[in-house]
């Protein structure tokens, strides 16, 4: 073999090798990305949720301490006494659900659609029964994605309220009877994020042969009704009350 | 006869293969010292030091609001006690005003109550290795674990409902970001402890009931703890601003 000759098969030779290991190792190789910059901006992102909570719970102590000073003080002065426990109560009623509210928000419509049904897949009445399960999951992601007052067919959502499926016909909420054929869901709140938190939600209704639509109104003029029956507490009573 | 072969050949194929090897080796070298070097910046980066900072502010600021939330929840119940008596002495005046402060308080979650109830830990299956056939996920215990359960106790007619230190309220979301679930935005993490209040042997055995939520959830293999009654269950006080309803 001429010289020339073994020179160039060596080159070609070491070439191959060069991509032979190459290939071998890229198509082996662990991804070695790293999360340090998501786990930075992720502590960033909670650091500013955290500081902003704080600045919250300042305030409410701030506020409370002088309402404390204030009811202290306000042992003569009947009227502004009153007064200030009146502003308390609507306060507490507003948080509780019992006051109207007002304001931007998403109307979202859940009812059965005939096309659906009958294209469905053979499980459907299985996923029909569990109607009531997806409907208390959606007015939850839409309460962990901001929204402050929901209403589901006029029943206002409350810290004590359940939504359940008796049967395919049958829907509970806040323990009153309602027909599952259309659900009309009513919440005021930061409209962008609600709209984050119920984007899974169409497929799983579509699955029960319900269509999913839904509006945003951001003119301000959404209005969550008030929780209107009776309340009365049988069994929690507050930490200070000398009756327990 | 073998025959014998031709030496051109034979010098031809192992000059072939001593530089297919060495070029192997050459490039195996090389990648070596690349990942080297990669695992050196990549190791600089988990240990950048403004991570660190972020990290050690993140724990201060969270320290100081657990601080902060007990100091709320103080005071919110000197306030209660001071109501109690301003009640008294506004009765006269409005003679409903004590009782619907009292009431709508518990109601909004604010107050942090006691009553006879129940208290139970739910947490991830303890199987070491997931079964064949299984999806891993089953094993996990997810948000809407937590949703069901805590719809259950409130169908059977739970005054108020607590998972680990967040207290339910009209606007407490359970959901999951990623990995992590948040209740009232702030994140939980396993093991679950519910606390409820309410009539004990009902939410007992509603959880209890055949086929019912806690059954569903040791089907999975998850480690649920019966729930025990108690006359005095202590449930905290939400301290969220109800997603910006009240400032």
């Amino acid at each position: 073999m001429k010289t020339k000759n073994k020179i160039s098969l060596l080159v070609i030779s070491a070439v191959l090798g060069c991509m032979l290991t190459i290939q071998f190792s890229s198509a082996n190789r662990p991804k070695a990305e790293s999360n340090a910059v998501a786990d930075t901006m992720q502590l960033t992102v909670e650091l500013a949720q955290q500081t902003e909570r704080q600045q919250f719970l300042r305030s409410q102590i701030r506020a409370l301490e002088s309402q404390i000073n204030a009811l202290g003080t306000q042992k003569v002065d009947q009227n502004q006494l009153l007064l200030t426990l009146a502003e308390e109560l609507d306060k507490v009623k507003r948080a509780a659900g019992v006051n109207e509210v007002r304001g931007n928000g998403v109307i979202i419509t859940i009812e059965d659609n005939v096309n659906l049904i009958a294209s469905g897949p053979v499980e459907m009445d299985l996923y029909r029964r569990s109607f009531g399960d997806f409907l208390y999951r959606l007015v939850n992601y839409l309460k962990g994605n901001e929204a402050n007052a929901i209403v589901v067919n006029n029943h206002r959502i409350v810290s004590f309220s359940s939504i359940r499926s008796i049967d395919t016909n049958n829907l509970q909420v806040n323990t009153v009877m309602i027909s599952p054929d259309k659900v009309i869901i009513k919440a005021v709140g930061n409209v962008e994020q609600m709209k984050l938190g119920m984007s899974l939600f169409p497929t799983y209704f579509e699955m029960m042969g319900k269509s999913f639509k839904f509006e945003a109104v951001e003119d301000g003029s959404l209005v969550i009704p008030p929780y209107d029956d009776p309340v009365k507490y049988e069994y929690a009573k507050p930490e200070g009350d000398k009756k327990i | 006869m073998t025959k014998k072969p031709n030496p051109r050949v034979k010098l031809t194929v192992s000059l072939t293969m001593i530089s297919v090897i060495l070029g192997l080796m050459l490039s195996m070298q090389y990648k070596n010292t690349r990942a080297a070097a990669e695992f050196q910046l990549n190791t600089e980066r988990v240990y950048d030091p403004r991570a660190q900072y972020t990290a050690e502010q993140l724990n201060k600021v969270k320290e100081a609001n657990s601080q902060y939330e007990a100091k709320l929840e103080e005071l919110k119940k000197k306030m209660f006690e001071l109501e109690e008596k301003a009640g008294e002495i506004a009765k006269q005046e409005s003679p409903d005003l004590k009782e619907e402060l009292g009431k709508y308080r518990v109601m909004s979650g604010v107050l942090p109550v006691k009553g006879e109830g129940i208290t139970f830990v739910v947490d991830d299956s303890t199987l070491k290795e997931v079964p064949k056939n299984t999806d891993p996920e089953v094993l996990i215990v997810h948000d809407y674990d937590l949703m069901n359960i805590t719809n259950e106790l409130l169908i059977a007619g739970a005054e108020a409902v607590q998972i680990n230190d967040q207290r339910i309220s009209s606007t407490t979301g359970i959901i999951c970001i990623g990995p992590v679930i948040k209740i009232n935005g702030q994140k939980v993490s396993r093991p679950y402890e519910f606390k409820a209040i309410g009539n004990r042997n009902r939410l007992e055995a509603a959880l209890e009931i055949k086929g019912g939520i806690l059954d569903l959830l040791r089907h999975r293999t998850i480690a649920v703890q019966a729930p025990k009654s108690s006359l005095t269950v202590s449930i905290s006080g939400y301290t969220g601003n109800f997603n910006g309803l009240i400032k």
